[in-house]
Protein backbone atom coordinates (compact mmCIF):
# COMPACT_ATOMS: atom_id res chain seq x y z
CA UNK A 1 0.00 0.00 0.00
CA UNK A 2 1.35 3.43 -0.93
CA UNK A 3 1.85 5.63 2.12
CA UNK A 4 -0.30 8.78 2.20
CA UNK A 5 1.37 12.05 1.33
CA UNK A 6 1.49 15.11 3.54
CA UNK A 7 -1.02 16.74 1.16
CA UNK A 8 -3.47 13.93 1.67
CA UNK A 9 -3.01 13.91 5.41
CA UNK A 10 -3.18 17.62 5.92
CA UNK A 11 -4.10 19.59 2.80
CA UNK A 12 -4.32 22.80 4.75
CA UNK A 13 -0.67 22.68 5.84
CA UNK A 14 0.40 21.92 2.28
CA UNK A 15 -1.63 24.89 1.08
CA UNK A 16 -0.13 27.20 3.73
CA UNK A 17 3.39 26.12 2.72
CA UNK A 18 2.55 26.77 -0.92
CA UNK A 19 3.50 23.27 -2.03
CA UNK A 20 2.00 21.68 -5.05
CA UNK A 21 1.26 17.98 -5.44
CA UNK A 22 4.61 17.21 -7.11
CA UNK A 23 6.67 18.94 -4.40
CA UNK A 24 4.68 17.15 -1.73
CA UNK A 25 5.39 13.78 -3.35
CA UNK A 26 9.09 14.68 -3.63
CA UNK A 27 9.22 15.47 0.08
CA UNK A 28 7.40 12.25 0.94
CA UNK A 29 9.88 10.24 -1.11
CA UNK A 30 12.80 12.04 0.50
CA UNK A 31 11.28 11.42 3.91
CA UNK A 32 11.22 7.67 3.36
CA UNK A 33 14.61 7.41 1.67
CA UNK A 34 16.69 6.75 4.73
CA UNK A 35 14.06 4.84 6.65
CA UNK A 36 14.86 1.41 8.17
CA UNK A 37 18.54 1.22 7.36
CA UNK A 38 21.01 -0.54 9.64
CA UNK A 39 24.27 1.28 9.96
CA UNK A 40 27.24 1.50 12.28
CA UNK A 41 27.72 4.81 14.08
CA UNK A 42 29.76 6.29 16.91
CA UNK A 43 28.07 8.79 19.15
CA UNK A 44 29.84 12.07 19.87
CA UNK A 45 29.26 15.23 21.88
CA UNK A 46 26.84 17.45 19.97
CA UNK A 47 27.78 21.00 18.96
CA UNK A 48 26.36 23.68 21.28
CA UNK A 49 22.67 24.01 20.79
CA UNK A 50 20.41 26.99 21.44
CA UNK A 51 18.11 24.90 23.58
CA UNK A 52 21.07 23.73 25.70
CA UNK A 53 20.41 20.01 25.18
CA UNK A 54 23.39 17.70 25.12
CA UNK A 55 22.02 14.43 23.79
CA UNK A 56 24.70 12.51 21.89
CA UNK A 57 24.55 12.63 18.12
CA UNK A 58 26.14 10.54 15.39
CA UNK A 59 27.57 11.75 12.10
CA UNK A 60 26.26 9.46 9.41
CA UNK A 61 28.07 8.35 6.25
CA UNK A 62 28.54 11.21 3.72
CA UNK A 63 25.81 9.94 1.40
CA UNK A 64 23.23 10.59 4.12
CA UNK A 65 24.16 14.32 4.25
CA UNK A 66 22.81 14.65 7.75
CA UNK A 67 23.39 13.56 11.28
CA UNK A 68 21.37 11.30 13.53
CA UNK A 69 20.10 11.64 17.03
CA UNK A 70 19.06 8.88 19.36
CA UNK A 71 15.37 8.15 19.34
CA UNK A 72 14.00 9.62 22.54
CA UNK A 73 12.73 6.26 23.78
CA UNK A 74 16.30 4.91 23.78
CA UNK A 75 18.31 7.91 25.00
CA UNK A 76 19.14 6.38 28.36
CA UNK A 77 20.97 3.46 26.71
CA UNK A 78 23.48 5.44 24.69
CA UNK A 79 26.57 7.34 25.88
CA UNK A 80 29.07 9.53 24.09
CA UNK A 81 31.99 7.56 22.68
CA UNK A 82 30.09 4.30 22.15
CA UNK A 83 29.78 2.55 18.82
CA UNK A 84 26.40 1.09 18.02
CA UNK A 85 24.65 -0.79 15.27
CA UNK A 86 21.53 1.32 14.79
CA UNK A 87 18.37 1.33 12.74
CA UNK A 88 17.41 4.62 11.13
CA UNK A 89 13.96 6.13 11.50
CA UNK A 90 13.07 9.11 9.34
CA UNK A 91 10.24 11.16 10.72
CA UNK A 92 10.76 14.06 8.38
CA UNK A 93 13.11 15.44 5.72
CA UNK A 94 15.72 16.64 8.27
CA UNK A 95 17.39 14.78 11.09
CA UNK A 96 17.40 11.00 11.22
CA UNK A 97 16.43 9.27 14.42
CA UNK A 98 18.46 6.25 15.44
CA UNK A 99 17.23 3.21 17.33
CA UNK A 100 20.24 1.53 18.97
CA UNK A 101 20.30 -2.21 18.36
CA UNK A 102 23.65 -3.51 19.52
CA UNK A 103 26.55 -1.83 21.24
CA UNK A 104 29.82 -2.95 19.74
CA UNK A 105 32.59 -3.42 22.27
CA UNK A 106 35.10 -6.22 22.79
CA UNK A 107 32.65 -8.13 24.95
CA UNK A 108 29.80 -7.94 22.48
CA UNK A 109 32.09 -8.87 19.58
CA UNK A 110 33.96 -11.69 21.25
CA UNK A 111 31.25 -13.07 23.51
CA UNK A 112 28.16 -12.63 21.38
CA UNK A 113 25.65 -15.08 22.74
CA UNK A 114 23.85 -17.36 20.27
CA UNK A 115 20.47 -15.90 21.29
CA UNK A 116 21.73 -12.37 20.62
CA UNK A 117 23.20 -13.43 17.25
CA UNK A 118 19.85 -14.92 16.28
CA UNK A 119 18.05 -11.75 17.36
CA UNK A 120 20.40 -9.67 15.27
CA UNK A 121 20.07 -11.94 12.24
CA UNK A 122 16.28 -11.91 12.50
CA UNK A 123 16.28 -8.16 12.72
CA UNK A 124 18.49 -7.81 9.66
CA UNK A 125 16.43 -10.37 7.72
CA UNK A 126 13.19 -8.49 8.39
CA UNK A 127 14.30 -4.91 8.44
CA UNK A 128 17.07 -4.97 5.88
CA UNK A 129 16.50 -7.64 3.23
CA UNK A 130 19.20 -6.25 0.97
CA UNK A 131 21.85 -6.61 3.70
CA UNK A 132 20.54 -10.07 4.52
CA UNK A 133 20.85 -11.06 0.87
CA UNK A 134 24.38 -9.68 0.73
CA UNK A 135 25.39 -11.55 3.88
CA UNK A 136 23.82 -14.77 2.62
CA UNK A 137 25.92 -14.54 -0.53
CA UNK A 138 29.10 -14.25 1.59
CA UNK A 139 28.31 -17.16 3.88
CA UNK A 140 30.00 -20.46 3.09
CA UNK A 141 27.75 -23.08 1.61
CA UNK A 142 26.43 -25.61 4.16
CA UNK A 143 28.47 -28.80 4.20
CA UNK A 144 27.35 -31.80 2.30
CA UNK A 145 25.31 -34.03 4.68
CA UNK A 146 27.41 -37.08 3.83
CA UNK A 147 30.66 -35.22 4.51
CA UNK A 148 29.25 -33.80 7.74
CA UNK A 149 28.30 -37.30 8.92
CA UNK A 150 31.75 -38.67 8.03
CA UNK A 151 33.35 -35.77 9.89
CA UNK A 152 31.34 -36.51 13.05
CA UNK A 153 32.19 -40.22 12.82
CA UNK A 154 35.88 -39.43 12.46
CA UNK A 155 35.73 -37.15 15.48
CA UNK A 156 34.07 -39.87 17.57
CA UNK A 157 36.78 -42.34 16.50
CA UNK A 158 39.52 -39.89 17.49
CA UNK A 159 37.96 -39.41 20.90
CA UNK A 160 37.73 -43.18 21.40
CA UNK A 161 41.39 -43.62 20.40
CA UNK A 162 42.41 -40.81 22.74
CA UNK A 163 40.68 -42.63 25.61
CA UNK A 164 42.61 -45.79 24.74
CA UNK A 165 45.88 -43.85 24.69
CA UNK A 166 45.10 -42.41 28.15
CA UNK A 167 44.33 -45.88 29.51
CA UNK A 168 47.54 -47.29 28.03
CA UNK A 169 49.51 -44.42 29.59
CA UNK A 170 48.02 -45.25 32.98
CA UNK A 171 48.81 -48.94 32.50
CA UNK A 172 52.36 -48.05 31.54
CA UNK A 173 52.81 -45.97 34.71
CA UNK A 174 51.46 -48.81 36.81
CA UNK A 175 53.77 -51.34 35.17
CA UNK A 176 56.73 -49.01 35.69
CA UNK A 177 55.86 -48.87 39.36
CA UNK A 178 55.78 -52.65 39.58
CA UNK A 179 59.05 -52.85 37.69
CA UNK A 180 60.62 -50.41 40.14
CA UNK A 181 59.46 -52.46 43.09
CA UNK A 182 60.69 -55.72 41.58
CA UNK A 183 64.02 -54.14 40.74
CA UNK A 184 64.36 -52.88 44.29
CA UNK A 185 63.54 -56.32 45.69
CA UNK A 186 66.04 -57.96 43.37
CA UNK A 187 68.69 -55.41 44.30
CA UNK A 188 68.11 -56.14 47.98
CA UNK A 189 68.67 -59.82 47.32
CA UNK A 190 72.06 -59.02 45.75
CA UNK A 191 71.49 -59.10 42.00
CA UNK A 192 72.52 -56.02 39.98
CA UNK A 193 69.48 -53.88 39.20
CA UNK A 194 70.51 -52.83 35.72
CA UNK A 195 70.90 -56.45 34.70
CA UNK A 196 67.48 -57.32 36.06
CA UNK A 197 65.55 -54.57 34.35
CA UNK A 198 67.64 -54.33 31.23
CA UNK A 199 68.08 -50.61 31.74
CA UNK A 200 68.68 -47.93 34.33
CA UNK A 201 67.10 -48.40 37.74
CA UNK A 202 63.87 -46.39 37.76
CA UNK A 203 64.37 -45.69 41.43
CA UNK A 204 67.58 -43.82 40.72
CA UNK A 205 65.69 -40.77 39.62
CA UNK A 206 64.95 -37.77 41.75
CA UNK A 207 62.02 -38.47 44.09
CA UNK A 208 59.53 -36.25 42.21
CA UNK A 209 59.93 -38.55 39.21
CA UNK A 210 60.30 -41.79 41.11
CA UNK A 211 57.72 -44.28 39.93
CA UNK A 212 56.79 -45.15 43.48
CA UNK A 213 54.89 -41.86 43.61
CA UNK A 214 52.68 -42.49 40.61
CA UNK A 215 50.57 -45.24 42.10
CA UNK A 216 49.61 -43.59 45.36
CA UNK A 217 51.21 -40.25 45.96
CA UNK A 218 49.12 -39.21 48.97
CA UNK A 219 48.20 -41.90 51.46
CA UNK A 220 48.91 -45.53 50.68
CA UNK A 221 46.36 -48.26 51.34
CA UNK A 222 48.77 -49.74 53.85
CA UNK A 223 52.21 -48.74 55.05
CA UNK A 224 53.83 -51.39 52.91
CA UNK A 225 51.81 -50.67 49.76
CA UNK A 226 54.89 -49.46 47.89
CA UNK A 227 56.99 -52.42 48.95
CA UNK A 228 59.96 -50.26 49.98
CA UNK A 229 61.66 -51.00 53.26
CA UNK A 230 64.18 -49.33 55.50
CA UNK A 231 66.60 -51.80 57.10
CA UNK A 232 68.19 -51.06 60.44
CA UNK A 233 71.64 -52.60 60.26
CA UNK A 234 73.45 -51.81 63.49
CA UNK A 235 73.17 -49.07 66.06
CA UNK A 236 71.38 -46.22 64.30
CA UNK A 237 72.67 -47.07 60.84
CA UNK A 238 70.00 -47.83 58.26
CA UNK A 239 69.96 -48.83 54.60
CA UNK A 240 67.43 -48.66 51.79
CA UNK A 241 67.76 -49.02 48.04
CA UNK A 242 65.28 -46.18 47.66
CA UNK A 243 67.65 -43.69 49.30
CA UNK A 244 69.44 -42.42 46.22
CA UNK A 245 70.18 -38.85 47.26
CA UNK A 246 73.41 -37.65 48.85
CA UNK A 247 71.77 -36.28 51.98
CA UNK A 248 68.43 -36.27 53.78
CA UNK A 249 66.79 -34.08 56.39
CA UNK A 250 65.52 -36.30 59.21
CA UNK A 251 62.47 -35.50 61.31
CA UNK A 252 60.37 -37.58 63.68
CA UNK A 253 56.66 -37.00 64.05
CA UNK A 254 55.39 -35.64 67.34
CA UNK A 255 53.94 -39.01 68.31
CA UNK A 256 57.29 -40.68 67.51
CA UNK A 257 55.46 -43.12 65.31
CA UNK A 258 57.02 -42.19 61.98
CA UNK A 259 60.27 -40.83 60.64
CA UNK A 260 60.40 -38.57 57.57
CA UNK A 261 63.43 -38.42 55.30
CA UNK A 262 63.40 -35.45 52.94
CA UNK A 263 66.12 -35.06 50.29
CA UNK A 264 68.19 -31.99 51.20
CA UNK A 265 71.76 -30.99 50.40
CA UNK A 266 72.26 -29.78 53.99
CA UNK A 267 70.91 -32.93 55.63
CA UNK A 268 72.47 -36.10 56.98
CA UNK A 269 74.87 -37.66 54.44
CA UNK A 270 73.70 -40.82 52.71
CA UNK A 271 76.24 -43.13 51.11
CA UNK A 272 74.85 -45.69 48.66
CA UNK A 273 71.61 -45.97 50.58
CA UNK A 274 73.30 -46.13 54.00
CA UNK A 275 72.97 -43.40 56.61
CA UNK A 276 72.81 -42.84 60.34
CA UNK A 277 69.43 -41.88 61.80
CA UNK A 278 70.29 -40.08 65.00
CA UNK A 279 67.62 -40.64 67.63
CA UNK A 280 66.40 -43.94 66.18
CA UNK A 281 67.68 -45.96 69.13
CA UNK A 282 65.73 -43.70 71.46
CA UNK A 283 62.52 -44.54 69.63
CA UNK A 284 63.08 -48.19 68.77
CA UNK A 285 64.51 -49.88 71.83
CA UNK A 286 64.56 -53.35 70.29
CA UNK A 287 68.02 -54.50 69.15
CA UNK A 288 68.88 -54.41 65.42
CA UNK A 289 68.40 -55.71 62.82
CA UNK A 290 64.91 -54.43 62.10
CA UNK A 291 62.88 -53.69 59.02
CA UNK A 292 60.56 -50.74 58.70
CA UNK A 293 57.92 -50.17 56.03
CA UNK A 294 58.57 -47.05 54.00
CA UNK A 295 56.80 -45.13 51.23
CA UNK A 296 57.23 -41.90 49.35
CA UNK A 297 54.79 -39.22 50.50
CA UNK A 298 54.34 -36.58 47.84
CA UNK A 299 52.58 -34.31 50.28
CA UNK A 300 55.46 -34.24 52.75
CA UNK A 301 58.05 -34.36 50.00
CA UNK A 302 59.95 -37.27 51.46
CA UNK A 303 60.03 -40.91 52.51
CA UNK A 304 57.94 -41.90 55.50
CA UNK A 305 59.13 -44.89 57.52
CA UNK A 306 56.94 -46.46 60.19
CA UNK A 307 58.80 -47.02 63.44
CA UNK A 308 55.71 -47.15 65.60
CA UNK A 309 56.31 -50.66 66.90
CA UNK A 310 58.58 -49.20 69.53
CA UNK A 311 56.11 -46.61 70.72
CA UNK A 312 55.13 -48.66 73.77
CA UNK A 313 58.68 -48.48 75.06
CA UNK A 314 58.44 -44.75 75.56
CA UNK A 315 57.30 -43.03 78.65
CA UNK A 316 53.61 -42.13 78.53
CA UNK A 317 52.91 -38.46 77.92
CA UNK A 318 51.13 -36.79 80.78
CA UNK A 319 47.91 -35.22 79.66
CA UNK A 320 46.35 -32.18 81.35
CA UNK A 321 43.35 -32.77 83.62
CA UNK B 1 38.66 -36.03 52.02
CA UNK B 2 35.78 -33.69 51.24
CA UNK B 3 37.89 -30.73 50.18
CA UNK B 4 40.72 -31.61 47.82
CA UNK B 5 44.03 -29.82 47.83
CA UNK B 6 44.76 -27.89 44.68
CA UNK B 7 48.45 -27.24 43.86
CA UNK B 8 47.60 -23.70 42.84
CA UNK B 9 46.12 -22.77 46.22
CA UNK B 10 48.03 -20.06 48.07
CA UNK B 11 48.49 -21.08 51.68
CA UNK B 12 49.32 -18.76 54.57
CA UNK B 13 50.15 -20.21 57.97
CA UNK B 14 49.43 -18.38 61.24
CA UNK B 15 51.20 -19.89 64.24
CA UNK B 16 50.23 -19.19 67.85
CA UNK B 17 53.72 -19.83 69.21
CA UNK B 18 52.73 -19.97 72.86
CA UNK B 19 50.01 -22.53 72.20
CA UNK B 20 52.45 -24.84 70.42
CA UNK B 21 55.57 -24.39 72.53
CA UNK B 22 53.76 -24.57 75.88
CA UNK B 23 51.72 -27.66 75.01
CA UNK B 24 52.25 -30.77 77.12
CA UNK B 25 53.45 -32.89 74.22
CA UNK B 26 56.09 -30.39 73.15
CA UNK B 27 57.25 -29.84 76.73
CA UNK B 28 57.51 -33.59 77.25
CA UNK B 29 59.45 -34.12 74.05
CA UNK B 30 61.83 -31.31 74.92
CA UNK B 31 62.39 -32.88 78.33
CA UNK B 32 63.12 -36.17 76.53
CA UNK B 33 65.85 -34.49 74.49
CA UNK B 34 64.08 -33.58 71.27
CA UNK B 35 64.30 -30.26 69.46
CA UNK B 36 61.24 -28.63 67.94
CA UNK B 37 61.69 -27.74 64.28
CA UNK B 38 58.87 -25.31 63.48
CA UNK B 39 60.13 -24.88 59.92
CA UNK B 40 59.61 -28.56 59.22
CA UNK B 41 56.16 -28.40 60.81
CA UNK B 42 55.12 -25.43 58.68
CA UNK B 43 56.57 -27.02 55.53
CA UNK B 44 54.49 -30.14 56.13
CA UNK B 45 51.17 -28.35 56.52
CA UNK B 46 50.51 -27.02 52.98
CA UNK B 47 51.51 -30.28 51.27
CA UNK B 48 51.68 -29.71 47.51
CA UNK B 49 50.15 -26.26 47.74
CA UNK B 50 52.04 -22.97 47.52
CA UNK B 51 53.17 -21.60 50.86
CA UNK B 52 53.02 -17.81 50.42
CA UNK B 53 53.62 -16.65 53.98
CA UNK B 54 54.10 -17.68 57.58
CA UNK B 55 53.16 -15.51 60.54
CA UNK B 56 54.07 -16.36 64.12
CA UNK B 57 52.61 -14.55 67.12
CA UNK B 58 53.73 -14.46 70.72
CA UNK B 59 54.32 -12.10 73.60
CA UNK B 60 57.91 -11.93 74.75
CA UNK B 61 58.65 -11.81 78.45
CA UNK B 62 60.96 -9.15 79.82
CA UNK B 63 62.80 -10.14 83.00
CA UNK B 64 63.67 -7.79 85.80
CA UNK B 65 67.27 -7.54 84.58
CA UNK B 66 66.04 -6.39 81.17
CA UNK B 67 66.68 -9.74 79.44
CA UNK B 68 63.91 -10.63 76.99
CA UNK B 69 63.12 -14.31 76.97
CA UNK B 70 62.38 -16.01 73.65
CA UNK B 71 64.20 -13.49 71.50
CA UNK B 72 66.59 -16.10 70.08
CA UNK B 73 63.65 -18.18 68.81
CA UNK B 74 62.11 -15.09 67.24
CA UNK B 75 65.37 -14.23 65.49
CA UNK B 76 65.88 -17.82 64.30
CA UNK B 77 62.38 -17.93 62.88
CA UNK B 78 62.82 -14.58 61.16
CA UNK B 79 65.96 -15.91 59.48
CA UNK B 80 63.90 -18.85 58.21
CA UNK B 81 61.32 -16.58 56.57
CA UNK B 82 58.75 -16.34 59.34
CA UNK B 83 57.10 -12.98 59.92
CA UNK B 84 57.19 -12.91 63.69
CA UNK B 85 54.99 -10.45 65.54
CA UNK B 86 55.98 -10.59 69.19
CA UNK B 87 55.69 -7.51 71.37
CA UNK B 88 57.17 -7.53 74.88
CA UNK B 89 54.81 -8.01 77.81
CA UNK B 90 53.82 -5.17 80.13
CA UNK B 91 55.61 -4.80 83.50
CA UNK B 92 52.31 -4.99 85.40
CA UNK B 93 51.35 -8.31 83.74
CA UNK B 94 54.61 -10.26 83.52
CA UNK B 95 54.56 -13.64 81.83
CA UNK B 96 51.08 -13.41 80.36
CA UNK B 97 50.44 -13.65 76.67
CA UNK B 98 48.53 -10.52 75.72
CA UNK B 99 47.34 -9.29 72.33
CA UNK B 100 48.73 -12.32 70.48
CA UNK B 101 45.34 -13.92 69.74
CA UNK B 102 43.83 -10.65 68.58
CA UNK B 103 46.93 -9.86 66.53
CA UNK B 104 46.70 -13.26 64.83
CA UNK B 105 42.98 -12.87 64.13
CA UNK B 106 43.42 -9.32 62.87
CA UNK B 107 46.32 -10.23 60.60
CA UNK B 108 44.41 -13.19 59.18
CA UNK B 109 41.37 -11.03 58.48
CA UNK B 110 43.42 -8.24 56.90
CA UNK B 111 45.21 -10.74 54.66
CA UNK B 112 41.87 -12.31 53.74
CA UNK B 113 40.44 -8.92 52.80
CA UNK B 114 43.52 -8.19 50.73
CA UNK B 115 43.10 -11.54 48.97
CA UNK B 116 46.67 -12.68 49.59
CA UNK B 117 45.77 -16.29 50.34
CA UNK B 118 43.26 -18.95 49.37
CA UNK B 119 43.78 -21.12 52.44
CA UNK B 120 44.74 -20.02 55.94
CA UNK B 121 46.13 -22.57 58.37
CA UNK B 122 45.86 -21.60 62.02
CA UNK B 123 48.31 -23.53 64.16
CA UNK B 124 46.63 -23.35 67.54
CA UNK B 125 44.09 -25.23 69.60
CA UNK B 126 42.64 -22.06 71.09
CA UNK B 127 38.89 -21.80 70.52
CA UNK B 128 39.11 -18.00 70.78
CA UNK B 129 39.89 -18.08 67.07
CA UNK B 130 36.53 -19.53 66.05
CA UNK B 131 34.85 -16.15 65.29
CA UNK B 132 37.84 -15.03 63.22
CA UNK B 133 37.86 -18.36 61.37
CA UNK B 134 34.16 -17.96 60.54
CA UNK B 135 34.68 -14.38 59.38
CA UNK B 136 37.48 -15.44 57.03
CA UNK B 137 35.36 -18.33 55.74
CA UNK B 138 32.54 -15.85 55.05
CA UNK B 139 34.96 -13.94 52.83
CA UNK B 140 35.25 -17.03 50.64
CA UNK B 141 38.58 -18.30 51.98
CA UNK B 142 39.21 -21.73 53.44
CA UNK B 143 40.58 -22.03 56.95
CA UNK B 144 42.33 -25.10 58.24
CA UNK B 145 43.35 -25.66 61.82
CA UNK B 146 46.37 -27.58 63.09
CA UNK B 147 46.64 -28.41 66.76
CA UNK B 148 48.32 -30.81 69.13
CA UNK B 149 46.39 -33.56 70.86
CA UNK B 150 44.89 -32.38 74.13
CA UNK B 151 44.99 -28.69 73.21
CA UNK B 152 41.87 -28.35 71.07
CA UNK B 153 38.11 -28.73 71.45
CA UNK B 154 35.55 -30.28 69.13
CA UNK B 155 34.04 -26.83 68.43
CA UNK B 156 37.32 -25.69 66.94
CA UNK B 157 37.55 -28.82 64.79
CA UNK B 158 33.97 -28.25 63.57
CA UNK B 159 34.67 -24.66 62.60
CA UNK B 160 37.67 -25.58 60.42
CA UNK B 161 37.39 -26.66 56.80
CA UNK B 162 40.08 -29.21 57.54
CA UNK B 163 41.88 -30.30 60.66
CA UNK B 164 45.51 -31.37 61.01
CA UNK B 165 46.76 -33.25 64.04
CA UNK B 166 50.20 -31.81 64.65
CA UNK B 167 51.33 -34.92 66.54
CA UNK B 168 51.35 -36.81 63.23
CA UNK B 169 53.52 -34.23 61.46
CA UNK B 170 57.33 -34.26 61.37
CA UNK B 171 58.78 -31.58 63.64
CA UNK B 172 61.11 -33.39 66.05
CA UNK B 173 64.82 -33.98 65.79
CA UNK B 174 67.25 -35.20 68.43
CA UNK B 175 69.00 -32.36 70.21
CA UNK B 176 72.78 -32.17 69.89
CA UNK B 177 73.48 -32.23 73.64
CA UNK B 178 71.69 -35.50 74.32
CA UNK B 179 72.92 -37.50 71.36
CA UNK B 180 76.48 -36.19 71.27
Amino acid sequence: MTPPTIGELNPEIAKKLGLDEYQIDQLAEEAGRWEGRIILVTFVVPPPRTDGKKDPIAYLPPSYQRFGVVDRDHRQRVNVGETWLVETVQKGPGTLFLIPLLRLDPKSLLELQPSRMRELADHIAVKNPSLAKELAAKLPAPPDPVVARQYEEARATIQELQKNVDQLSRDKASLETQLGQLTAMKQTSGAPASAASGGPNPLRRRPAEAPVTTSSPRIPASPSADGITLERLEGEQVHSTALVHLAYEIHFTGDLYRIILRPSPTGVPCDRGKMVLRGLSRVDHSPPPATYSMFWDERLGGFVAYIGQSQRALEPITTPP
Amino acid sequence: MLIEESPGDRVMVFVDLRNVMQSDLVKTRRDQGWEIDLVSLVRSLPGNRRLVGVYAFDTLRRHDDGFVRGLSLVRALRFQGFRVIAPTDEPDEPGTQKEADVMLATEMLVQAFQGTFDVAIVVSGDRDFIPAIRAVQNLGRRVEVAALQGTYTSKLVESADRFHIVDELPFLRPSEEVTA
